[in-house]
């Protein structure tokens, strides 16, 4: 029996489109690899970062914040970029994007494979460029922080008949297509003016047959298809600037998943799997050289967390438990983490979420969190950087 | 308006379409003759969701000579509004003929429209087949 008891009812809406919660641990969806580890490591929010989609736009970018700087670096610049497509950018497609081999112009028919390291090329690295005071002291003064992340998907594969499934869709996509472009392609090429072709464009760019939509969906639910497996893993360092001249370590993280999501039975089209039994297993490391003690004096936090998560999901309906360990310095702790989770899709982006048991923060207490997520927008599916 | 000086030789002259995205993408090439009401004449199309058109014949000299050749490709973004965005500023199409009096000629600024939303690109090419000056 616990030596006390607190239950706290937090009731908490936050609207968040597009957007990570970066600090606190009592996350309820905490384990998961971060995407942008430069900036979940410095707790700035991913909203402002940028995307150089080539390494002119980076370096533009880097020199613009240069420019508006006072202090020798960068003012304010975070940005986040996957360097593969800008070594390799003829090599992007719609197949490398979706990690299966690019159907043979000859061979239409051929069997589609699944390329189980095609998230490496999705290696993302992130950078920013900050002032923030992120040493846990009295004074409020802000250092010069620069941080740096990497993130990578090692491993992951679907079932067999993913690949399958989703280059048939993408055919039938790109046969339908191909009847749209047919009905307008001669009436824009004989445009009496360049007004006319402009007006007929925009026309055809934003027509929405339902055809095309409906397969369009079908096939952004397969990419959402949990895989069988994956392995991921992130890194962020950050240092920072004391004074003037001096560079000092700050925080250090390292993060890895691996997931496993085993269908429990397709859905009602019979092809994609809705309920899934999840099985997590994640380590974590954190170094902060410049922490707040219990006692409120600064010292160096390094931790260590092992553990995982076991779920089943429904549907709307998922079911879970949570276990982190944490070991301090390399000897166990207290501070551990058993919460049983439990979240329900109200809506398609309201979220309805309940968290029961101990904390990091608070060992030896239960808690109680219950709250309601609400995000803008629908579920959607992020294209690599 | 891009042309292209097809010449007059016997030898067919090639094209090939370049779609580079990370959305599906399709593909069609045509050539018609502007001052007759005949139908366009399909010469290419993209076999899968690259909305690449592999290198081909379209046709010789003579039979192109004073027709136009369009290329129509229709993206389809998959991303979140915010990726589509950036995706339709990167995403490019290039477009090149050959073996005509010009030899090989790249054209790379193809018309392109985007959605109010983002979720479609319309790359739209056009070159003018002349014959030798």
């Amino acid at each position: 029996m616990k030596s006390a008891i607190s239950c706290t009812f937090l009731f908490l809406m936050s609207v968040s489109a597009f957007s990570q919660s970066v600090d606190d641990e009592v996350k309820l969806s905490d384990l998961a690899v971060p995407t942008s580890p430069a900036f979940i490591i410095t707790d700035i929010s991913p909203s402002t970062f940028q995307t150089p989609t080539t390494p002119k736009s980076f370096i533009l970018g880097l020199v613009q914040s240069y420019e508006e700087s006072s202090d020798g670096l960068p003012q304010n610049y975070s940005a986040e970029f996957a360097p593969y497509w800008w070594l390799n950018p003829a090599k992007r497609n719609v197949y490398s994007f979706l990690g299966i081999e690019t159907p043979s112009s000859n061979s239409a028919d051929a069997v589609a494979k699944e390329n189980p390291f095609s998230g490496l090329k999705f290696t993302t690295v992130s950078l920013a460029f900050l002032r923030k005071d992120l040493v846990a002291d009295t004074l409020q003064n802000s250092q010069k922080i620069v941080s740096l992340g990497v993130r990578t998907t090692i491993l992951k594969f679907h079932n067999k008949k993913y690949t399958a499934a989703i280059k048939a869709k993408v055919q039938e996509w790109h046969a339908l297509t191909q009847v749209e472009i047919e009905a307008v392609q001669e009436k824009m090429t004989r445009a009496a003016s360049a007004a006319e072709r402009t007006e007929l464009l925009n026309e055809f760019t934003n027509f929405k047959p339902k055809t095309t939509a409906s397969k369009l969906k079908e096939i952004s639910e397969l990419i959402a298809q949990k895989p069988l497996f994956s392995w991921d893993i992130a890194g962020a360092f950050a240092t920072y600037g004391i004074g003037d001249s001096t560079w000092n370590a700050g925080r250090t993280g390292l993060w890895t998943t691996l997931a496993t999501y085993l269908p429990l039975g397709l859905g009602e089209d019979k092809q994609i799997p809705e309920n899934y039994f999840n099985l997590n297993l994640v380590v974590r490391y954190m170094r902060d050289n410049y922490h707040s003690s219990e006692e409120g004096r600064l010292s160096r936090a390094n931790n260590l967390d092992v553990g995982g998560k076991i779920a089943l999901e429904f549907n709307k309906l998922s079911i879970g438990y949570e276990a982190l360990f944490r070991y301090v310095d390399g000897k166990g702790s207290p501070q551990n983490r058993n919460v049983g989770i439990i979240n329900y899709r109200i809506a398609d982006n309201i979220y309805l979420n309940g968290a029961y048991g101990e904390n990091f923060d608070l060992p030896g207490k239960l808690v109680a969190l219950f709250g309601i997520t609400w995000g803008i927008g629908s579920e959607t599916i992020k294209l690599p950087k | 308006m891009d042309t292209y000086r097809v010449g007059n030789g016997a030898q067919q002259i090639n094209l090939a379409v370049d779609i580079n995205t990370l959305g599906l993408a399709a593909s069609r090439a045509i050539v018609l003759d502007l001052s007759s009401p005949a139908p366009a004449l399909t010469v290419g199309v993209s076999t899968n969701a690259t909305g690449d058109i592999q290198e081909r014949e379209i046709g010789i000299p003579d039979s192109l000579k004073n027709m136009r050749l369009s290329i129509l490709t229709k993206i389809d973004l998959i991303g979140d509004q915010a990726s589509n965005s950036a995706e339709s500023e990167r995403l490019t199409g290039i477009y090149s003929l050959n073996n005509g009096a010009e030899g090989f000629k790249m054209f790379d600024k193809p018309e392109k429209t985007v959605a109010a939303d983002f979720s479609s690109v319309v790359l739209f090419q056009i070159i003018d087949l002349i014959p030798e000056a």
